[in-house]
Parts: C-alpha cells; sequence; structure tokens
C-alpha cells in the first residue's frame, strides 16, 4: 500500500513523446482510474508506474522514495494484464503461487496466501486446473488472484475487463471494486470504457494524447469538464456541442440568440447534455428542429433531431414515444447547467448560457419584426 | 440469360411436388457418393508411386536376390497389399451397417496373415539382415572385410553424429531466436534478412571452401569437423523456426513475471522456455533427421572413411565389384530407415504444431 507520485514524468520512443511531462499525486488505498481512447498513453502510465518502461524524465515516488532506479521486479506491484497473462504451461495453483516463489516463505504460508487469495475470488475449486480449461472470467480471476497473494504495493489493472461479456463485466465491476475497498490497495484501472471508469473509481485521469485531460471525481467530470475533450468523451451518448459565436451577454447559434450570464466575446462552443434537453413545442423554443431517428431504449427514448445548429441529441426519460420522425419540435434546456467552451476548448468557469427562459426570449426575438 | 435463372428456380419457390424432394434427394445422395469415390481413387492412385517403394524395400530385403523368385515375391506382395487396401475400404464403407465391426477388421486382417502365409512365407529369409551379426557379409573372408567395418560402429557413428548436431543447433539456435524476437539491437531486420539468404544458399556450393577451411584446422576426416560444418549450415533454419514460436508468446506473459519477482532469465526458463518446447522438439527432430541422412558433406570430408556413418555403409554396401546384391542392400536400407520411423511416432504431434507454429494459451 502505497501513496503514488509522479513528477514531470515524460515517456519517448524514439522522437515521439507519447508521455508529456506528467504530474500526478495518489493517495493511499484510493482507486482512481486512467481514462482515455486507445493510444492516448495510458497503458504506457501503468508500466511506467511497474517499472516495465522506463520514464524519458522525471520522477516516479512511491511513499516519497524514487523507485526511477528500482527494477520491475522489486516494486512490488501487482499487475493484472488485458490478455490475463497466466502462465499456460503452469496449474492455477501454481499461477497464484508463482510470485511467491521469488520471496522467502515457508511452504505452509505459500499455500495458505494461495487459498486464501484463490477463496478471496472465488476459484478455490479450480486451482488444478489449467488456464486453457478456464473460461474468460475464470481466467480474469486467477489473474487477480496472482495479483493479490503477493499483497503488492499497487494494483495496477490494465483494461481487465474489456475481454468477458457484458453481464460478467457488471459482476466483475462490482467484485472488483468490494475487494478492493476490502484490502484497501492502491489500485489503477487502465481502461477505455467510462463507464467502468466511472461507476469503479474515486477518481478518474481522462488522458488524451499523452496529456493528461483532467482529475476529478467522476461527478466533476461529467457535470464540470475543463475542456471538450472531456465533455465529449464522458457521458454516453455524448454531449451536445454547438458552435455559436458569442458577443457581450449575447450567444448565437445558427439562428437563434441566448443570453449569458457573463461578458465573453468570439467563437464559442456550447454544451449540452443530451438529458438536459426538454423537447417542446416549435413555438415555445428559440432553437427548433424535425425529428430524425427515433430509439426507444426501454427506460428512455433518444431523438436524433436535426436543427440549423447540427444534428443535436436529446434523452427523454418514460418509455413513450412522444414525437415521431418528421416532428418539428422546440429545444429547450432543464437544468441550468449549461457549459460554454472558448476557441481553444477550455471551458469558460462560470459563464452559462440561458436556454430556459424560453417564453420570455421567443418574445424578444418576436419584437424586432412587429 | 437473366430470364433463363428465374425459370429454373420457379419449381423450387412455386409449387414443390413431393416426387421433386425425393428427386433432388436422390440426386444429393448421387453427388455425394460421386464425390466421395472420386476422392478415394484419386488419393489411391497418388499414394501408390508413394507408398509402394516402402512395401517393395521390405519384402526385398527378405527374399533372397535371385531374380525369378524375387519378381514372383514383389508382385505376390503388391497383390497381397492390393486386397487388404479393398477390403479395408469395403470394410469402412460397411462400418455402419455391420454389427460387429471390429471382428470384421480382424477377419481381414487373419485373411491378410494366411494369405502373406502360403503365398511369400516360403520364399522370406531373414540371410540379407546377416550383416548384423557377421561381418564378413560376402562369406568368403575377403579382403574387403578389412574395409567393411561392423553396422554397429556405422549405426553407432550415425547416432553420434546425429545428436551432437542436434544439440549444438538447438543450443546456439534457442537463445539466438529469443535475442531476434525480443530485443530491438541494431542490424537485428539485416539478420533476419541474412539468415533467409543464408537458408536459401545451395550450401553444396561450399563444398570445396568448406573442405581447404577444414583441412587447416586439422578437423579433416574426423566426425567433429563434419558436425560442425553441418552445425553452422543448419543453424539459419533453425533460429528462423524458433524466432517464430517465441514470437507466437506474448509479452505479457513474460513481463508478468518479471513484475512477478522473476529476473529476465528465470521469467525466460520458467515461463517462456515450456511454451516454446513442442517447437523446440520439433527444431530438434528435423536437425537430428538431416544429421541421420547426411551423405555429401560426409562423403567428401571422411577421406578414408574410417569413421563410418549409416549413409556412407549404405552406399559401400551397394558398391560391389561382384554385382550388386539388391537384397542387402534393402536390408540395409530396412535398418537405416527404423530410427527414423521410431523418432517420428514419439516426435510427429510436434512437427504438425510447426507448421501453425501455434502455442495454445
Amino acid at each position: 500500500m502505497a501513496k503514488i507520485t509522479l513528477d514531470n514524468v515524460t515517456k519517448n520512443w524514439g522522437e515521439t513523446q507519447v508521455l508529456k511531462p506528467m504530474n500526478l499525486a495518489i493517495e493511499n488505498g484510493e482507486f482512481v482510474a486512467i481514462l482515455g481512447p486507445s493510444g492516448c498513453g495510458k497503458s504506457t502510465t501503468l508500466f511506467l508506474l511497474a517499472g516495465l518502461y522506463a520514464p524519458s524524465a522525471g520522477e516516479i515516488a512511491f511513499d516519497g522514495h524514487n523507485v526511477n532506479r528500482i527494477d520491475a521486479r522489486d516494486r512490488n506491484v501487482g499487475i493484472v494484464f488485458q490478455s490475463y497473462a497466466l502462465y499456460p504451461n503452469l496449474t492455477v495453483r501454481e499461477n497464484i503461487a508463482f510470485p511467491l516463489r521469488f520471496k522467502t516463505m515457508g511452504k505452509e504460508e505459500v499455500v495458505r496466501r494461495v487459498e486464501e487469495a484463490a477463496n478471496l475470488v472465488q476459484i478455490s475449486a479450480l486451482l488444478d486446473r489449467r488456464p486453457s480449461q478456464l473460461s474468460g472470467g475464470q481466467q480474469q480471476r486467477v489473474a487477480l488472484a496472482r495479483a493479490l497473494v503477493k499483497e503488492p504495493n499497487i494494483l495496477l489493472l490494465d483494461e481487465p475487463l474489456s475481454n468477458l461479456d457484458a453481464t460478467l463485466r457488471i459482476t466483475m465491476r462490482a467484485e472488483l471494486k468490494s475487494i478492493q475497498r476490502r484490502l484497501g490497495f492502491t489500485t489503477l484501472i487502465v481502461t477505455h470504457d467510462q463507464i467502468e471508469a466511472i461507476t469503479m473509481a474515486d477518481r478518474i485521469i481522462c488522458m488524451n494524447n499523452g496529456e493528461i485531460a483532467q482529475i476529478g471525481t467522476p461527478d466533476d467530470l461529467y457535470r464540470c469538464p475543463n475542456n471538450l475533450f472531456v465533455a465529449g468523451f464522458i457521458g454516453t451518448p455524448p454531449m451536445n456541442l454547438l458552435k455559436g459565436e458569442a458577443d457581450g451577454r449575447c450567444l448565437q447559434i445558427a439562428n437563434a440568440s441566448f443570453d449569458l450570464d457573463a461578458e465573453c466575446a468570439g467563437a464559442v462552443t456550447f454544451g449540452l447534455r443530451p438529458e438536459d434537453i426538454a423537447l417542446v413545442s416549435p413555438e415555445a423554443a428559440q432553437l427548433q428542429g424535425e425529428v430524425v431517428t427515433v430509439e426507444p431504449m426501454g427506460r428512455e427514448v433518444f431523438y436524433t433531431i436535426d436543427t440549423p445548429a447540427g444534428l443535436i441529441h436529446a434523452l427523454e426519460y418514460g418509455e413513450a414515444v412522444r414525437h415521431a420522425p418528421g416532428a418539428k419540435v422546440g429545444i429547450s434546456c432543464k437544468s441550468d447547467l449549461t457549459l460554454v467552451f472558448d476557441a481553444c476548448g477550455n471551458r469558460i468557469a462560470d459563464l452559462h448560457a440561458d436556454f430556459s427562459n424560453h417564453a420570455e426570449v421567443s418574445a424578444r426575438v418576436l419584437e424586432p419584426a412587429n | 440469360m437473366a430470364l433463363a435463372q428465374t425459370n429454373t428456380s420457379m419449381p423450387l419457390s412455386a409449387s414443390v411436388t413431393p416426387d421433386d424432394w425425393a428427386r433432388l434427394e436422390r440426386r444429393g445422395a448421387l453427388n455425394r457418393a460421386g464425390f466421395l469415390s472420386a476422392i478415394i481413387i484419386f488419393l489411391t492412385i497418388v499414394s501408390v508411386p508413394v507408398l509402394l517403394p516402402y512395401l517393395w524395400l521390405l519384402v526385398k530385403s527378405l527374399t533372397s536376390s535371385d531374380s525369378e523368385v524375387s519378381r514372383l515375391v514383389l508382385w505376390r506382395s503388391t497383390a497381397i497389399a492390393a486386397v487388404a487396401y479393398l477390403g479395408a475400404i469395403a470394410l469402412a464403407f460397411l462400418a455402419d451397417r455391420l454389427r460387429k465391426p471390429a471382428l470384421s477388421w480382424a477377419a481381414l486382417g487373419v485373411v491378410v496373415v494366411i494369405l502373406v502365409a502360403i503365398f511369400l512365407a516360403p520364399y522370406l529369409t531373414f540371410d540379407n539382415y546377416r550383416f548384423l551379426w557377421n561381418r564378413d557379409i560376402e562369406g568368403t573372408g575377403t579382403t574387403r572385410m578389412d574395409l567393411m567395418p561392423s553396422i554397429w560402429a556405422a549405426l553407432g557413428s550415425s547416432l553420434a553424429f546425429a545428436i551432437a548436431q542436434t544439440l549444438i543447433v538447438t543450443i546456439v539456435a534457442t537463445p539466438a531466436a529469443y535475442a531476434l524476437s525480443r530485443f530491438a539491437f541494431a542490424g537485428r531486420e539485416n539478420f533476419l534478412r541474412g539468415l533467409l539468404l543464408l537458408h536459401a544458399f545451395p550450401a553444396l556450393a561450399l563444398t570445396v571452401a568448406i573442405f581447404i577451411q577444414l583441412h587447416y584446422m586439422g578437423l579433416l576426416n574426423s566426425l567433429t569437423g563434419v558436425v560442425l560444418v553441418m552445425s553452422a549450415l543448419e543453424l539459419p533454419f533453425a533460429i528462423f523456426v524458433l524466432k517464430g514460436f517465441f514470437d507466437n508468446v506474448p509479452w505479457d506473459i513474460e513481463m508478468s513475471a518479471v513484475t512477478d519477482g522473476a529476473t529476465r532469465s528465470q521469467a525466460f526458463r520458467m515461463v517462456v522456455l515450456p511454451q516454446v518446447r513442442g517447437g523446440l522438439i520439433a527444431v530438434a527432430t528435423f536437425t537430428f533427421l538431416r544429421g541421420w541422412e547426411e551423405y555429401v558433406f560426409v562423403q567428401t570430408l571422411l577421406i578414408d572413411k574410417s569413421q563410418m556413418t549409416m549413409s556412407l555403409y549404405l552406399f559401400f554396401v551397394a558398391q560391389d565389384n561382384m554385382g550388386a546384391d539388391y537384397g542387402m542392400i534393402a536390408a540395409v536400407g530396412i535398418v537405416y530407415l527404423l530410427p527414423v520411423l521410431i523418432l517420428y511416432t514419439f516426435t510427429q504431434k510436434y512437427i504438425t504444431q510447426m507448421s501453425f507454429g501455434g502455442i495454445k494459451g
């Protein structure tokens, strides 16, 4: 169990810098997810921590001790690979006991710890099988037991759930989280699946292009994304991002204009979560559109609406389909947490556009015509 | 064209009478039977020239060299083999309908044994194998006897030769293949290309140069020299094949061992090596067989033939100014063949792995 700090850590492969200077502090016992699209450097970060890669610059420290010069084998890191990386020539028991071979430990102690780890992940009945005789989910449990048996300083999970089927993934998600809670290992999980990150982690490190885009609690990332990348990456279906022009306290999106609660100027992007959209009658809203597709999803209905500002996605709760394809609808907002991003893609703090007082707005818009 | 197609497909889609279905069923059965018989006939025709020499070699080694008798026995044995083959095919076809297939197979076996006993047994003799216990193969005590080593010495030399070559090649090729598969170093690509080129290179073209080289190294006329030459020639292929096996061992597994506390060499020994076991056995088998069958380099580099391998022994037996004793040549051939057959039965399951170079996780 350890506190991890990264101080300006970078990694280059030849000429390309896959990891830009990275600063990070992970508390003892914390469950942190590294989230990002493939190729963003999240697995590289993990392997740097494990000691499988050496950083090109910067310092990695466990509990304040620089571990840059400590070999992977001496870092006492438990790692579960995406492929599980079980040793096919060994039985499950031998697989789990493998890390203990390199520690001075009595035979009974080894047996006890293997049984304990196997019990923890519920594979006690499979100890004498070979990895090839196990299902994907069972192999994953063995890999986890093998990582836990050495009581690691940190537990690293590299996309551990991506090879499991959907139902098993949900079970394992809950199980991993409860095991982590119980044992209290500092845990890092690498994933490209935001649901995994949001459901399991205390904090999420969202990465893009070898850089940290944002660090925060799942709720922070969902509600207050710092930039367009996080805004677009977190949430399914993704946030609607509409291009607009700000001038003073007025925001112009296509042919509609909205009030801003602070001064702003220039090209901006306006972000609105699908579930925050209220579909109203066309007259009652500034921005109108035509329903293109309707996807009932059981608990909610997913609409795609063609508007002058581009395609907008909206979620409505309740299983009833209220708008048919081809219907004209007005787009309004249920929440006042709309987000505005500047031309560089960074969120403008404390700036919101007012979508909700549509009646007033439309009245004002009508005025010039009179 | 399009019109004709729609016409023919009409009966199927519109109204299919029970008669039509019966007709289609018959046609399907006919097609299957035709396909099966075509396959069997084709395979039989192709196999006969491949397999017949083995039968004839065996029969020839067991008959006296009298040409009349020999011809008679050859054709009789062929006829019996044909009977056995046709019987086996018939039984395979009828297997579903027979109540006790095992009994029928036993009956076929008995019939073949009886045929052999009646038509072949009277002519068979072990006389051709007399070299196994008697060095004086001519039975006359000629000068050739001084030159002629015992077959056991030849077998021993061949075995030592092939085993030494196998050991050298696998011991050198394993780390080389691992390094080529795992490490990035300058010139790796060129090294691989060079390996392929070396393998494609006709080694016989080097004979003269190798001869001179061995002469200066003082290894001419010694089995050690030939072993070294052959190992060098076999290495590129072995390295290349083994590299394929190492490539198939996932990087993750090795890294997992390292994070589990193993050193790189422990990881190699405990995790990687067991996974390429099949590849090692396959490569070792191939290298052994190459050494076992080697003739040209042994013939060239062992000038005074004091250390004779089996290939040289076979050639020696065949060269007889009194006229070749074909029965005995065949018998030597059988003895030469047997170790290969035994080796193959034990290692064939690893050799078949080589084609897909696979390791199952």
